[in-house]
């Protein structure tokens, strides 16, 4: 049995012939069991890499003895490097093997490029919505919507979220300031550069203090609830080490609970409670090893999206641990209550108990850095009563803040509802005409229609791409690719794509979903044409000759939105359209 | 070293708002001669000579004086001379004597702290060395200073935007120690920082960062951009040269700025790869992209308009035949407008390895000697950064040019772009040209624009100042500042209780604290500058109440730049006098007009007609004056309404507002709980100041009268403003006055409480002077039976029973005085007159620490039931109508 051979393979971007979802197209001299385990094998390892990508078809090939495969993908690059690795890779009985040190790379490689766990929810609830969502570059970027209705969101941010909001947030003592400007309690605190005024400054607040790093990063190396000097001159030296500056900042200690609440365009949308980790004796094991065992908790991750952070034997547990007698290596009786860490474990849902007192304080504080999306870390003993009256304060005001750890709350689908509310979905009306020679006149004519009715409508065919009267790309553009790049326009009310059956063939559709297709010519029903009849929306029109031979299939498949026509469609669509896009 | 014990600088106030000595910040610092006389040159035109000489350009003649006073003002004009060169836009210095022999004021006004300060000690170390006839060493000194100022003080592109705002009256508060600035204040605010503002989006600005994402958007909307791909690695960068873009090529980092790593007009494989290894040191991945040749500009898009266009040259020298590279760069980079930093005109010609490498590829070293009339290319790129040029060629682009570059800024998303367009010639359109847009970035230099090398500058920051700024946004919210001896907290509180009638966000500071919104959320005095800051950053603050009180002005000037109603109460014979150099109720008034002079041109003072020294502040005041005084007979009322002024008083039992001859009666004092149906006059005149600032503050009638008649000087509202209690059928005055107007104005309040017997708990600062303290004893001796003295718990430099003792010399005095109690601790002395206060007895209440007094007195006040003071001024049922 020979070895599968590749004879040619493309990416076909949106809905094609094959499957309505994007797909690489490789076309394979090998026998149908071989392709079958490829395919596999390709769809398990783009799974494994962490794509979301489970689907596969395969077809007859044009000559005889070949094969279509039709492989989903996430990303075009990650699929074309599974695929050429599943090549590679020796078959066995059992199926194809791909070296484990090859599916390592690829693993780090999707790591790099795949979405983050932000971006990704941001995308699905789009898509649950649906709302048109493309990737643009390697990034995080999400372009939602078509034309003048796109947005852009990218992780936690939105294409309103402020450069200087977002530096505001980092640069933690001016946001404190400007959180005292706005009457947001905040703990006093000072800025000190050796351990001396360290210790001044704790005694002239009196009580407990927190050391912590000038610029605080994961509540690391923060020091919290010292009362001994001892203490402090030993927090204020491992501060200074973890952070770059030298100095730390030292601040009345808060009793309470940590928390976090995220605020979305002014409203407080989920929120967390930290409670301090404990650690349990057993009579058998060492601190050190019940820590490795919290660490165990699949939520612990050493990455900046995980839920949570995993236990670290800082300086700061070893200072908890010293102050109830153990060190890292001490065996606690069996049933004994360790306090490993006071704060960090931030897990507890409280967004149904966040009183409004304090809902509003976290909105204001955001307001006040000039932040539209922020996660506020609070202290306070009850979210359920005002701050105010409990003596709590506000610490930080993040900007780009984690999603992942709020999963029983929908924080993507609140985002994405605030770049569009219920009732709207980002698209722009679109019209495709396919067809011969005579495509390109009617897809102006469309296009002309609609400049009479006061839209600004976008023009991609084989004489260019327009905008309005302006040619913006000179060429061929009856292209899927130039469908694409125009519906990023941002000017673009409405969209006139000339797409020949060979674009769909060769890239696929630039997009899901159309309001008005007008077939020019096409000898039979080809899948070309079907695949674009297919995209044809619920309340959309498909205009097809009343002379072609396959108008009649066209109507039994396709049902009532074929409408058959012997003058002019040009027009029709154009009204189409412009109903569509009435507000 | 020469002997400089002579001339020491012994304090120095940073007085960053208007201030006793101008409406603009200020250094005032202190200067001792020391021992009288010893340094001091004994021939001061000749010491004045050297210093001129050690330093040119100042002024030629100090002038006439006595020899510390002349030595003083060189120190003076020297610092602020230096401050000048530094390259700070400053005028004015003084100084002045103190009543201390040989002891000067030196103020000079200053732009950043750090420099002024450092000013001042070059200035100090000058004239020492002029006196001592030794040499200074100006130059180095200078070079230190713009150091300084370069670190310090604001870039260029950040104060150009300052200053385009200041042009247009937009006040700005510094936020970082950066270029972060806000302008405006309170709700009326924008953020920047450089060319970013708070429109400016982080997602822009990320798009912008990636060159090869840039390309791909630009492309979509139809921008003209050369060809070019991402590469991973130096082999496919060559691959993707040769066969997708053509040569020659640019290679560049995808993701940077200011050109580093930048190589273009690359054709062969060497340099190629060599460009890609320069290229990825500078980050995470290269692109290559065709090269377009042609002439490098930069158009400036503020706002979708192109506001202006450079064209830059890169770095570049011209051979002489005799100079090797190195020596014609060196100098070139002695030209004094290239510095090793981003404040001057130009920067510094690198000649790093990026350098050796454009050397290279013309086949040079940097010990070549070129031709004469050679030019040798030092940098490819033309950023000003690198040691390039700017021309200013704003009125040569051709409008599809524009048109392209405002489309690339907005397809990007950013409000302020530099688009970076190469083209033959920029005033045709480039398709006819194959010019293209090679880069958007984010937060561009304007210094290009604001000091070309050659052509006209351009006001590009008036361009971002208008964007952020509509015509007719001022950036301004109504700021009441309220000055005086007495009565300012009250009538703090009492105008903003009126402002919130607008229903807007009120933030008032004074010294109980700070209101936002009408929520208190700091109980300290909050009377200074650093809290009338705060609540100007405050984002929401529409109206801002800031009571304004001495030892703020005089410590760091006012925490504004201009009020739209000034206040002044009263200054009387004086308080806190002998401190701070304040001796006279004069300097005291002086002091306090800071407010009045801060008063913006269409803005008001309102000031007390009884009171000469508030009067006497009317011609300071650049807006309009509103008088008050409870007779309206007053002759300085009378003669300002003559000229069709506004004043505020009472008649016939009304507050009465006029203008002019035109008089509206506003309402009865019946009606105004605080008067006691204006038998309490100093409330009624408290009410008439604020009622005149309500009305400057443009309030109607309606909304005045109504608030007028709801405020309330509970003990609740206002803790230790005349509140008037029942405690066991006697009358307690609660009241925090510390000073002799204000025991007077109560003293002659008493008389409105029916009473048998009275006394009053009562102590003194020990700031305060003896013959002050001394005369309060006597007053209290005067109107009091009896007396209970305690010590307050800071007696601020005082002997323990000192300030009693003080009191009783004075109280030796008093006609009426039967029996002296001394019970030091504030809580005892307070139980001990409450217990034995009996019906009908009257007792003013001193509290030291107001919410600890207060806690007590509810304690009685609970037993006995409170009640108000007097009958409570009947509900008005109906407001009468105004007589207009």
């Amino acid at each position: 049995m020979s070895a599968p051979e590749l004879i040619r393979i493309r990416t076909l971007r949106g809905p094609n012939v094959h499957a309505p979802w994007p797909a690489l197209e490789a076309t394979l001299r090998a026998g149908p069991a071989a392709v079958d385990d490829l395919v596999r094998a390709t769809v398990q390892l783009q799974q494994v890499c962490g794509a979301k990508a489970g689907s596969a078809r395969v077809i007859e090939g044009p000559e005889p003895g070949t094969l279509v495969a039709a492989i989903e993908i996430e990303d075009e690059e990650l699929a074309r490097r599974c695929l050429s690795a599943v090549l590679g890779a020796p078959r066995t009985p059992h199926g194809i093997r791909v070296p484990a040190a090859e599916q390592a790379s690829l693993r780090a490689f999707a790591g790099d490029i795949l979405l983050g766990p932000n971006t990704r929810a941001l995308a699905a609830a789009a898509r649950r919505r649906g709302i048109p969502v493309r990737r643009l570059g390697r990034g995080s970027l999400l372009i939602l919507g078509h034309g003048a209705r796109q947005r852009r969101l990218c992780g936690a941010r939105t294409d309103r979220t402020s450069a200087i909001g977002e530096m505001i947030g980092w640069e933690k003592p001016l946001a404190k300031e400007l959180l005292r400007a706005v009457g947001i309690p905040v703990p006093e605190g000072r800025l000190v550069h050796d351990a001396g005024e360290a210790l001044a400054v704790a005694a002239a607040m009196g009580g407990p203090v927190v050391v912590k790093p000038e610029s605080a990063n994961h509540g690391r190396s923060v020091f919290i609830g010292l009362t001994q000097p001892e203490q402090i001159r030993a927090a204020y030296e491992a501060a200074c080490r973890e952070g770059e500056t030298r100095g730390a900042v030292v601040e009345r200690y808060i009793p309470g609970a940590e928390h976090r609440v995220l605020v979305v365009a002014g409203r407080a949308v989920a929120a967390l409670r930290g409670d301090p980790v404990y650690a349990c004796g057993d009579g058998r094991r060492s601190i050190r090893e019940l820590i490795d065992e919290i660490n165990l908790d699949p939520a612990r991750a050493p990455e900046p999206d995980a839920p949570l952070w995993p236990v670290e034997l800082d300086p700061m547990v070893r200072m908890t641990l010293q102050s109830q007698g153990y060190t890292p290596e001490s065996v606690p009786p069996a049933g004994a209550r360790v306090l490993i860490q006071r704060n960090g474990n931030l897990r507890q849902d409280v967004t149904a108990d966040v009183h409004p007192a304090n809902a509003g304080l976290c909105a204001l504080a955001a307001e006040a850095v000039g932040l539209d999306i922020a996660g506020i870390d609070l202290i306070v003993e009850d979210i359920a009563r005002p701050i105010r009256e409990q003596g709590g304060a506000v610490l930080e005001v993040n900007p780009m803040p984690g999603f992942a750890m709020h999963a029983g709350q929908p924080v993507a689908d609140l985002i994405v509802r605030e770049a569009y509310p219920e009732g709207q979905n980002g698209r722009i009306p679109i019209a495709v005409v396919c067809g011969g020679p005579e495509a390109a006149a009617a897809a102006r004519r469309i296009q002309s229609a609609l400049a009479g009715r006061g839209l600004v409508a976008g023009l991609a065919c084989s004489d260019g791409a327009f905008v309005g009267a302006d040619l913006t790309v000179a060429g061929n553009r009856a292209t899927s690719q130039a469908a694409a790049d125009l519906l990023l326009h941002p000017r673009i009310q409405a969209a006139v794509f000339e797409t020949p059956e060979s674009a769909v063939l060769e890239e696929g559709l630039a997009f899901d979903r159309c309001d008005a297709l007008v077939v020019t010519g096409a000898s039979s029903l080809t899948p070309a044409l079907r695949t674009l009849l297919q995209s044809v929306g619920p309340f959309g029109s498909a205009f097809v000759p009343e002379q072609a031979p396959w108008a009649n299939d066209a109507r039994q498949s396709f049902g009532s939105k074929v409408i058959l026509y012997a003058p002019d469609p040009a027009g029709q669509a154009a009204d189409i359209l412009a109903a569509v896009a009435s507000p | 070293m020469s002997d400089d014990s002579w001339l020491r600088v012994i304090q120095i106030k940073v007085l960053s708002g208007p201030n006793i000595w101008a409406v603009f910040p200020v250094i005032e610092a202190l200067i001792d001669f020391g021992s009288w006389g010893a340094g001091i040159p004994a021939d001061i035109s000749d010491f004045y000579r050297v210093v001129t000489r050690l330093l040119p350009g100042l002024d030629p003649q100090p002038p006439d004086e006595s020899h510390a006073a002349a030595v003083a003002g060189a120190l003076a004009h020297v610092a602020l001379r230096l401050e000048v060169l530094a390259g700070a836009r400053v005028s004015y210095a003084r100084t002045c004597e103190t009543v201390q022999p040989g002891v000067f004021k030196v103020v000079f006004e200053f732009v950043e702290e750090t420099l002024a300060r450092r000013c001042l000690e070059v200035a100090r170390q000058i004239c020492i060395a002029a006196a001592a006839g030794a040499e200074f060493d100006a130059a180095g000194a200078l070079e230190e200073l713009r150091g300084i100022a370069s670190d310090k003080m604001l870039g260029p592109s950040t104060n150009c935007i300052v200053e385009a705002a200041h042009r247009r009256g937009i006040p700005f508060i510094r936020l970082d120690a950066y270029s972060l600035v806000q302008l405006g204040y309170g709700k009326a605010q924008r953020r920047i920082r450089a060319a970013e503002t708070d429109q400016t989006t982080s997602i822009a600005e990320a798009i912008a960062q990636d060159k090869q994402l840039t390309r791909q958007i630009l492309a979509g909307v139809g921008v003209p951009v050369p060809a070019g791909y991402a590469v991973a690695d130096r082999e496919e960068a060559w691959q993707t040269a040769l066969e997708d873009v053509g040569l020659p090529v640019v290679v560049k980092p995808r993701y940077g700025n200011q050109g580093r790593g930048v190589a273009a007009n690359l054709s062969t494989e060497r340099q190629v790869k060599t460009a890609y290894d320069a290229a990825i040191s500078e980050g995470d991945g290269v692109v290559v992209e065709q090269y377009v040749p042609g002439l490098d500009h930069r158009l400036l898009v503020v706002n979708g308009k192109v506001v202006a266009a450079s064209r830059r040259e890169p770095a570049h020298v011209v051979g002489n035949g005799r100079s090797t590279v190195a020596e014609l760069v060196e100098e070139k980079n002695r030209d004094p407008r290239r510095s090793g930093n981003h404040g001057t005109v130009l920067s510094k010609i690198p000649l790093d390895a990026v350098s050796i490498q454009v050397l290279e590829s013309q086949g040079y070293t940097a010990d070549s000697v070129p031709k004469p009339g050679e030019v040798v290319l030092i940098r490819r790129n033309a950023n000003l950064s690198t040691g390039g040029t700017a021309a200013d060629v704003t009125e040569l682009v051709h409008p599809s040019v524009a048109e392209h570059a405002v489309r690339a800024a907005s397809a990007v998303g950013l409000d302020v772009a530099g688009i970076d367009v190469i083209a033959r010639d920029i005033s045709a359109p480039l398709e006819q040209q194959g010019g293209v847009i090679v880069e958007v970035n984010a937060a561009p230099g304007l210094r290009m624009h604001i000091a070309p090398s050659d052509g006209r500058p351009r006001d590009v920051g008036g361009a971002i100042v208008d964007m952020l700024f509509p015509a007719g946004a001022t950036g301004r919210i109504p700021i009441v500042a309220v000055s005086g001896t007495n009565g300012k907290t009250t009538v703090t509180r009492f105008i903003a209780h009126l402002a919130r009638a607008t229903g807007k966000y009120v933030a008032m500071t004074c010294t109980d604290g700070i209101y936002l919104d009408g929520r208190r959320v700091s109980s300290d005095d909050c009377s200074g500058p650093i809290s009338a800051r705060s609540v100007l950053m405050n984002p929401n603050t529409e109206i801002a109440v800031l009571e304004t009180a001495r030892g703020g002005i005089l410590r760091a000037g006012l925490g504004f730049d201009e009020c739209a109603v000034a206040v002044v109460t009263n200054i009387a014979d004086g308080d806190h006098l002998g401190q701070n150099g304040v001796q006279t109720a004069e300097d005291l008034a002086h002091v306090k007009s800071t407010v009045v002079r801060a008063v913006g041109p269409g803005g008001a003072a309102v000031l007390n007609a009884a009171d000469p020294l508030v009067v006497a502040m009317a011609p300071l005041c650049r807006g309009r004056v509103i008088y008050f005084a409870l007779d309206g007979t007053n002759p300085v009322i009378q003669r300002h309404r003559a000229g069709g002024g506004c004043a505020a008083f009472v008649s016939d039992g009304n507050v009465v507002l006029a203008e002019g001859a035109r008089e509206h009666v506003l309402l009865s004092l019946d009606r105004i709980p605080i008067t006691f149906q204006g038998r309490v006059a100093f409330e009624t005149e408290n009410t008439l100041a604020s009622v005149a600032a309500g009305w400057a503050l443009g309030l109607d009638f309606g909304l005045l009268r109504e608030r007028a008649a709801c405020f309330s000087t509970d003990l609740e509202a206002v803790p230790g403003r005349m509140n008037v209690l029942h405690v066991h059928g006697g009358t307690v005055i609660f009241d925090y006055g510390h000073n002799a107007a204000a025991l007077r104005a109560i003293i002659a309040s008493l008389d409105v409480f029916p009473h048998n017997r009275r006394s009053a708990l009562y102590s003194m600062a020990g700031d305060r002077r003896d013959t002050d303290i001394i005369q309060i004893g006597k007053m209290l001796g005067d109107a009091f039976d009896s007396l209970i003295l305690y010590e307050p718990y800071s007696i601020r430099g005082r002997a323990p029973g000192e300030i009693a003792s003080l009191l009783k010399q004075g109280l030796r005095n008093g006609c009426r005085v039967q029996h002296v109690a001394e019970i030091p601790s504030p809580v005892d002395a307070t139980r001990y007159a409450l217990d034995r206060l009996g019906p009908d007895d009257l007792l003013v209440l001193q509290p030291d620490d107001i919410d600890e007094s207060a806690g007590i007195v509810r304690e009685y006040l609970s037993d006995a039931a409170a009640q108000p003071g007097l009958a409570p001024a009947a509900a008005p049922e109906t407001v009468p109508a105004a007589v207009e």
